[in-house]
């Protein structure tokens, strides 16, 4: 009686941890809402990419080949539905805070907010998330993979000069 | 009454006739309470059974539901497009960031003056 009790709880307690919000989730809850931006990458769309010959990569301003093949899933959503901003900052903090993210960067600057958030190990990213906020639009990205960091930073710090 | 070395000499089938001839009082109402008493068990161990199965299930069908929302499609067919996506998410992120950075950047400065001052106080 009390081994059935407790692989019972153990089976429930499992799927309520397999419920919990993730990228993919909070992905599926939005993407099809009004006023939504939704774009998502797949895996498998990531190794097609990373088969590309290098004259299609070369025609843009950065080269992200070396960070593309260790990213498994992007997940970005530009939301400036007023009615759902609010659920879908909860639903990413609620996210950020299972417990394995950190924060790297939080920017409050002309009533916009930006927090940026990492997990991984002191070398590699295995998660980046960027929250932002302003009056009328909420911005979420989410990048899975296994990103070395230093190459992430470069990639991020060029992204902004090659503009 | 028989004594304990009588009933040790007596044969098997002779214990089994005494046995068969004896008359023991049953207590009044033991039968019914007996009766009320298994049905009482059989009720709580039915209650568990279907507790437990209705549990099992219930957590069977929310890990079906969330196994079987799966994957989102994919914005992109074209592998070219994607990447060209890629670079402009990198643009969008680094974008957010940068007034950070430049933050940080015009503070630095003033953290060195303070260090400095704080470094020379230590002389």
């Amino acid at each position: 009686m009390k081994k059935t009790l407790l692989a019972i709880l153990i089976l429930i307690s499992a799927s309520v941890s397999v419920s919990a919000q993730d990228g993919k989730s909070i992905y599926n809850k939005y993407s099809d809402s009004e006023n939504v931006s939704a774009v998502y990458i797949s895996p498998a769309m990531f190794r097609l990419i990373g088969r590309l010959p290098e004259t299609a990569m070369r025609g843009s301003s950065m080269d992200f080949s070396s960070i593309v093949s260790n990213l498994r899933g992007m997940y970005v959503l530009e939301s400036k539905n007023s009615n759902i901003n609010n659920n879908l900052r909860k639903d990413a903090l609620k996210f950020i805070n299972t417990g394995k993210y950190e924060l790297l960067m939080e920017v409050k600057d002309n009533g916009e907010t930006v927090n940026v958030f990492t997990a991984g190990k002191d070398d590699s990213v295995s998660s980046f998330v960027l929250i932002a906020n302003e009056e009328d639009t909420c911005t979420f990205i989410c990048l899975d993979g296994n990103m070395s960091r230093k190459q992430l930073e470069r990639i991020i710090a060029g992204a902004s000069q090659s503009k | 009454m028989k004594n304990i070395e009588d009933i040790e000499k007596m044969s098997v089938r002779e214990l089994e006739c005494a046995a068969e001839n004896s008359r023991v009082e049953i207590p009044g109402g033991l039968k019914a309470g007996l009766e009320r008493a298994i049905s009482r068990e059989i009720r709580r161990r039915t209650f568990v059974r279907c507790g437990a199965g209705a549990a099992i299930v219930t957590a069977a069908c929310i890990m079906a539901v969330i196994l079987m929302s799966g994957n989102p499609k994919d914005s992109f067919n074209d592998p070219e497009e994607a990447y060209a996506q890629i670079e402009k998410t990198f643009s969008l992120i680094s974008s957010k960031m940068e007034r950070g950075l430049e933050i940080v950047s015009n503070a630095e400065p003033a953290v060195e003056k303070t260090n400095g001052i704080y470094n020379n106080k230590r002389i």
